[in-house]
């Protein structure tokens, strides 16, 4: 290994991995035992990814060289998109075996509360045609981005951004709240239990795309992003619609049957 | 070795080489404490009435023993040696995801000490049995937050397995050398690629239950201590992961089986596509079996018979992996080192483990050995037996590759018949106890169980201490100045033969030397066309 290789290699190791999995660590720890240990050790978490994006932003881990390889059938995707696609199926098959959970649940019990009693459909239907048009300005970023417009993409990422934001605010913010005040809380029976939790994953996964959304928005002002060069925001655009479209299963499952 | 000792290259590396060596010793840490835990059981068994361990300790000893190998140990080996092993054999730098790669080995890492660690909690650790079934495992049969951290170390685990899994499929799909097409791609990496596959679908379930289980066991959803979700949903969600797992565990050993036959017969693997095929169809019946584990629990009776056909089915492309490993090594120039003793070993043990396991496919039989000593034989001769054997061999055969150094072949070969001694009088007893129950921490003199624990016990210390040995063969070679040659077995796989793998047995070298450039022709690869011949 002569010294520019080493170089090379020097360059790629990171204590990130090893502080992200502190970071796991202490969060667990606090779910189980002591709860301000949450916040720890998402603080660290945060840390250590904000970190790690940043060093990926500036290009210290990339390849410096090409290798000759079999790509047989996939020649046309790139790694990441791939791994992204790999790991939207491994989310399928994770928000798959809850709706299979919960169809079972709600099978099983006979007696279901009347959705439309329970849950407020305006509010619901509103979120809807909210996370809806977030997919729609998600896709025009990307579209901007490969006409070399950056003004349009920086336009369509706030708007996903805010978009996102309402449909937390309505959900945490409204509709839960008043939820919980008619006697509808996580623990007063499987009807709740299961919407709380489902729900729940799926918000937890719009806030992790607003993350990304955010970290998009900070490479775009960093100048990151050219009319060849914006693999990021076509795969945070697919993470995006996969979230959109588990809430197409989770609305009528909730709402309206 | 491995350039200057530094703490700081371990922790911060994302090089395969170095987080494959990082998963081995992690592991096989895990396999002397588990190992450990199953002799204090085993301790507690040789005679009736014994207190040397209480109930409460022997229960959660159970769980822990049983967690520990199959997730912590057994997967993790054989995720240890795929790091190491499938880049050199596809030509690939690295992985696809390095940075993720060493994220999921950390995950691993920590997740295990938590575990390990929930012994210290107030009220001990999970004392459910490692299939943690509902509803014991909710807060009003099992309020220890011990349980909890256990529920919690098992799901970071299942995340870090999922990572790993879109890593390794990505690298498989992507990352080839010129040359490396699908149908040159080395058995091994195929086994990986399958194992990838069903961890891909296995542990998400695995984490939705265990998300479920924590909701209820925190936030106090009520799933699993309702009569409506309650113990199905749980065995549902469980057993759709469990029985892949067994898979995932034994795919990498069935892939070294076949690395060794190939190397140590001197002859091509029989009928190399079909094998591929069986492994995809196991692959793919696997996911369909899960219910053969759920036949006592009252679930309807055309459920019944469908898994009982299936897992009849999966057992016959099964039994073709193992024939064609078999056949391999007709008409071979057979030389018997350890790698190839372990593997024959555990060509054995599996024949004696999946004959006594496919009887319970018909749900008559399994009503009645459901929850014996029977099973626990059973799934120890395929566990313990084939797996651990196989994944040894695999350390004794890459550890030239790894270190650059051979082990030390009288002390192996030796340490391998007392082992295998030792292993099976530790569990064919086993086969008789018939009606002797699982998890139970004593019995009665009358039961007439005496002796035949006894002679488990006996096999325990044996092989115990001959694990522990071939691990110390193994270290004591590697601190060995005298450095062997690049390729000691005369392998003709790409990991020994390729000259893009850095300098052959020179772990130090990063894969980097190898790379000369776009032009696909300029990446020669030595000993290629032997390959393509045969």
């Amino acid at each position: 290994m002569n010294d520019e290789e080493a170089d090379a290699q020097e360059s790629k190791s990171t204590f990130m991995p090893l502080i992200i999995a502190v970071g796991v660590a202490v969060l667990l720890l606090g779910i189980a035992i002591y709860v301000p240990f949450v916040i720890v050790g998402l603080i660290i978490i945060a840390a250590g990814l904000f970190k790690l994006f940043k060093d990926g932003a500036a290009e210290k881990y990339a390849d410096r060289k090409e290798v000759a390889e079999e790509k047989f059938p996939l020649e046309s995707v790139s790694k990441e998109k791939l791994g992204v696609w790999v790991f939207l199926s491994s989310e399928i098959l994770i928000f798959g075996s809850l709706i299979i959970a919960y169809v079972y649940v709600r099978v099983s019990s006979g007696a279901w509360p009347v959705a439309s009693q329970t849950h407020n459909v305006l509010l619901g239907m509103t979120n809807t045609i909210i996370l809806l048009t977030s997919s729609l300005t998600m896709i025009l970023a990307l579209y901007s981005i490969r006409k070399s417009n950056v003004a349009g993409l920086k336009i369509c990422l706030l708007s996903t951004f805010a978009l996102g934001f309402a449909f937390l605010g309505i959900k945490l913010g409204i509709e839960w709240p008043a939820l919980i005040r008619s006697g509808f809380t996580i623990s007063s029976g499987l009807p709740a239990s299961s919407y709380y939790v489902l729900t729940g994953l799926h918000a937890a996964h719009v806030a992790v795309g607003l993350v990304m959304v955010g970290y998009l928005m900070f490479r775009t002002y960093s100048g990151g992003f050219t009319s060849t060069k914006h693999g990021a925001v076509e795969n945070v655009g697919l993470y995006w619609h996969f979230v959109d479209i588990v809430w197409m299963f989770l609305f009528p499952l909730f709402y309206l049957i | 070795m491995y350039g200057e000792f530094s703490i700081k290259e371990w922790l911060t590396t994302t090089h395969h080489k170095r987080v494959g060596v990082l998963y081995i010793v992690t592991a096989i840490f895990f396999l002397i404490l588990a190992g450990s835990l199953g002799m204090l059981m085993r301790t507690q068994l040789a005679t009736p009435n014994e207190t040397f361990l209480t109930p409460g300790v022997y229960e959660q000893i159970v769980t822990l023993h049983g967690l520990l190998m199959i997730l912590w140990v057994l997967s993790a080996l054989g995720f240890g040696i795929a790091n190491f092993i499938v880049p050199l054999q596809i030509g690939a730098k690295d992985l696809a995801f390095p940075r993720l790669n060493a994220t999921s080995f950390w995950m691993y890492f920590f997740s295990g000490v938590l575990l390990v660690g929930t012994v210290f909690l107030p009220g001990g650790s999970a004392n459910t049995g490692w299939t943690l079934y509902a509803p014991l495992n909710t807060l009003q049969f099992s309020p220890q937050s011990g349980e909890t951290l256990a529920v919690l170390a098992m799901a970071l685990f299942a995340v870090a397995g999922t990572m790993s899994a879109i890593n390794f499929i990505t690298t498989i799909v992507k990352n080839r050398a010129k040359g490396v097409t699908w149908t040159r791609l080395p058995v091994f990496t195929w086994s990986i690629l399958m194992t990838m596959a069903l961890a891909f679908f296995a542990f998400p379930p695995l984490a939705v239950g265990l998300l479920l289980l924590t909701t209820d066991r925190v936030l106090g959803t009520v799933f699993f201590s309702s009569a409506q979700g309650g113990s199905i949903l749980w065995e549902e969600l469980f057993w759709f992961f469990g029985h892949p797992e067994v898979y995932i565990v034994v795919f990498p050993a069935i892939g070294i089986i076949a690395e060794v036959f190939i190397t140590f017969a001197k002859r091509p693997l029989f009928a190399k596509k079909i094998f591929i095929i069986e492994f995809a169809a196991v692959t793919f019946l696997s996911l369909g079996v899960w219910m053969h584990h759920m036949f006592t629990t009252g679930v309807n009776y055309d459920a019944l018979q469908v898994f009982s056909v299936t897992t009849l089915a999966i057992s016959v492309p099964f039994e073709g992996l193992v024939l064609g490993l078999v056949l391999t090594l007709r008409k071979g120039n057979i030389k018997l080192s350890a790698p190839m003793l372990y593997c024959l070993a555990a060509i054995f043990t599996v024949t004696l483990g999946g004959v006594t396991g496919v009887l319970q496919a018909f749900p008559v039989l399994d009503y009645a050995f459901n929850g014996t000593y029977w099973i626990v034989g059973h799934f120890h001769y395929v566990m313990a037996g084939t797996t651990l054997f196989a994944l040894i061999a695999g350390l004794y055969y890459w550890w030239p590759k790894m270190t650059g150094r051979k082990y030390n072949e009288k002390f192996a070969v030796i340490t391998f018949a007392i082992s295998f001694i030792g292993f099976n009088v530790l569990y064919f007893p086993y086969f008789f106890l018939l009606d002797m129950p699982r998890r139970i921490s004593t019995y009665a003199a009358s039961t007439g169980w005496a002796s035949l624990n006894f002679d488990a016990t006996v096999g325990a210390f044996v092989f115990g201490p001959a694990i522990l040995l071939t691990l110390l063969n193994l270290i004591l070679s590697y601190r060995k100045n005298e450095r062997c040659e690049l390729n000691p077995w005369g392998a003709k796989e790409m990991e020994w033969t390729g000259d893009y793998c850095g300098s052959a047995s020179d772990p130090k070298s990063m894969n980097v030397s190898n790379v000369t450039g776009t032009n696909a022709d300029s990446l020669d690869i030595p000993g290629y066309s032997k390959i393509l011949e045969r």
